[in-house]
């Protein structure tokens, strides 16, 4: 498979797996809450093409199915998760937002995995791994205190550490410019950290940005990346979006990765890719609704 | 030996034994080496591995959890132990989160200088153990005059759980338990020793093994205390008291309790002291466990703590709070 035809197959696996587990919420299937990562697909694709897991770290936030997706590419270990069962990623004990997988590792508090990724990519330093750390955070983070500290003492050591900031505009229904003064990159860039600038509708410039950022990282300095981007669903399960006007949706509809994609690359046979990775969800699907269904039966 | 000099050959010993330990926290480096000098010298000898960090104690903390988290063992001091309410969401909702949730070691231990009587006012005084006791897979270990060369700090590192070590300031300025002091008059033993824990037993020489006054059980800083009151009402009143001393003191450990179960067999009355405030305090879990299993029929139980009260800086306002030596004999006799 051709690289383009990877990236798609990733962003389309985030995109259909999401849409399920919205579905399977809506059957009653699934307990708890889920935060969707519709419509960012391609910054996870893009970013974590760079990573060797198991060298490298990489720190989520509560919205990372899109980050686990695109490390495993198997849909199977989290939906068994949410579903609570013990072939989840961490044994159903974690659910959608406790997420940990080799190097990789979520939580459920808004920017807390910032200064953990700051001491893990100490850690590496220290040894002389050669290996870099990186931290997901959106932009309601950025309004952490602890995130502002991460930030600092990543500079102030000398860290490897590459901090992705995923914003799409709303810190759950609040929009950014209501809940910020001055600019994230003016923010950044007086930590004198280097900050860079890209939107999420052009996967392959996300991954090649990222490449060029790691290996800079890999020097033991710390870079910042934002990527603007939109949430096509809820901020969580029961959120109907009330505070996102349809022009919105639709200028970021223009934008839309895949599509780009598609219409860039058309040597590509997409629909192909399409049904397998359906096929493969429907797989997961079924083979975890199977061990739901004998648990019950147990009881 | 004093106890602050104990800490830093403890501290020295375990940087050199163990390249995986490093130190982090607030002018812990020369030629500070520390607020209370705890670390002096030590950035010296290992300057890679001794941190001097920002005022940021959630970041740094935070950053300790990711350390351990690869397999590193960082010691960290929080300057007071108060701040340690900045670095709460990194111990519960992270560090407690990845050990039994992601199945996760998480080797790290928080240095905490707490306690009174020093005179320092309301935020650099208090016993904030107390706010973190009954927390999933947070140890909480405190150190105390009757642990010879601070073991307990050793021990801490070895059982690899997130732990929070509390240090009084004032033992700080104190020795090690001699028993010359006491005119051979207390025998400290170590019992339940095959856990990486212990607790402390302190008896008068010619305690009668079938009837005991008063049990006394405490830890940290109040171990003088209690070392102080017995004596006096064992000399004034011929009242024979027993001292108990956990090293662990959250969680507190089945073995624990039953301990203390053996001991109230014969003990007619049970004394629990600690440093910080009462309420919903120490003295509290512990009385509810021994309650459960049965061992309080027919005890006198009596707790000394602090009053609910912030703690005022002046002499008179830190008397009116913290336990007095009074309140401690009182509790001993008086019904």
């Amino acid at each position: 498979m051709e690289r383009i035809e990877g990236l798609y197959e990733t962003m389309y696996l985030i995109r259909m797996t999401e849409g399920k587990i919205e579905e399977l919420f809506t059957e009653g299937i699934l307990r708890g809450t889920t935060h969707g990562y519709i419509g960012e697909e391609a910054i996870a694709a893009g970013v974590l093409e760079n990573v060797d897991l198991e060298r490298d770290i990489v720190t989520g936030t509560h919205r990372s199915h899109g980050h686990f997706l695109a490390l495993t590419k198997d849909p199977f270990p989290l939906i068994s998760e949410l579903m609570g069962l013990r072939t989840g990623v961490n044994l159903g004990k974690g659910g959608s937002q406790h997420l940990s997988y080799k190097n990789f590792i979520t939580n459920g508090i808004t920017g807390g995995m910032t200064p953990i990724a700051v001491g893990m990519a100490f850690a590496e330093k220290l040894r002389q791994s050669n290996a870099i750390a990186i931290a997901f955070l959106g932009d309601g983070a950025m309004n952490e205190g602890y995130v502002m500290e991460a930030l600092n003492l990543s500079v102030v050591y000398e860290v490897p550490i590459l901090f992705v900031l995923e914003n799409n505009g709303y810190a759950m229904s609040t929009r950014a410019d209501r809940s910020s003064r001055g600019t994230f990159s003016e923010r950044v860039r007086s930590f004198g950290l280097e900050y860079t600038f890209l939107d999420s509708s052009d996967v392959l410039k996300i991954a090649d940005t990222t490449s060029s950022l790691v290996a800079d990282c890999r020097k033991c300095k710390a870079n910042f990346l934002e990527v603007r981007t939109h949430r096509f669903c809820g901020h969580s399960k029961n959120d109907k979006r009330e505070y996102i006007s349809t022009q919105e949706d639709e200028s970021w509809k223009q934008k839309d990765p895949m599509d780009y994609l598609e219409k860039t690359y058309p040597q590509y046979d997409y629909s192909a890719i399409r049904l397998v990775v359906e096929k493969r969800i429907e797989n997961a699907i079924n083979r975890a609704r199977t061990l739901l269904s004998e648990g019950e039966a147990d009881d | 030996m004093k106890l602050s000099k104990t800490l830093n050959k403890r501290l020295y010993q375990m940087l050199e034994d163990d390249t995986s330990i490093l130190l982090l926290g607030e002018d812990i480096v020369e030629p500070y080496g520390g607020a209370f000098k705890i670390t002096k010298g030590l950035s010296e000898k290992f300057p890679d591995r001794v941190i001097s960090t920002p005022m940021s104690e959630q970041g740094f903390l935070g950053m300790s959890v990711g350390m351990a988290l690869r397999g590193l063992k960082p010691i960290v001091e929080i300057m007071y132990g108060d701040f340690l309410t900045l670095c709460a969401d990194q111990l519960i909702n992270h560090a407690s989160k990845f050990v039994d949730i992601y199945g996760r070691d998480v080797p790290m231990v928080v240095r905490l200088p707490v306690g009174g009587y020093r005179g320092y006012g309301a935020t650099h005084s208090q016993s904030i153990e107390k706010l973190f006791f009954g927390i999933p897979n947070i140890d909480v270990v405190a150190l105390s005059i009757l642990d010879t060369g601070a073991s307990s700090l050793q021990k801490s590192v070895n059982k690899g759980n997130p732990t929070l070590y509390i240090e009084n300031k004032i033992d700080y300025t104190r020795d090690e338990f001699d028993e010359s002091r006491w005119n051979n008059k207390f025998i400290k033993q170590s019992v339940l020793t095959e856990g990486e824990f212990c607790t402390y037993d302190l008896s008068l020489v010619d305690q009668n093994t079938d009837s005991l006054d008063t049990l006394i059980v405490t830890y940290g800083g109040m171990v003088s205390l209690a070392l102080e009151a017995s004596w006096k009402v064992f000399i004034e009143e011929e009242i024979a008291a027993e001292i108990i001393v956990p090293e662990l003191i959250s969680p507190l450990e089945d073995r624990f309790i039953s301990y203390l179960g053996s001991k109230l067999q014969v003990a007619k009355r049970l004394v629990v002291l600690e440093e910080g405030w009462g309420e919903f305090g120490w003295g509290s879990g512990l009385v509810s466990h021994l309650a459960e299993s049965g061992f309080l029929k027919g005890k006198i139980v009596k707790r000394v703590a602090s009053y609910c009260q912030n703690i005022g800086a002046g002499l008179e306002y830190e008397n009116s709070v913290l336990p007095t030596l009074s309140r401690l004999e009182n509790a001993m006799y008086i019904r």
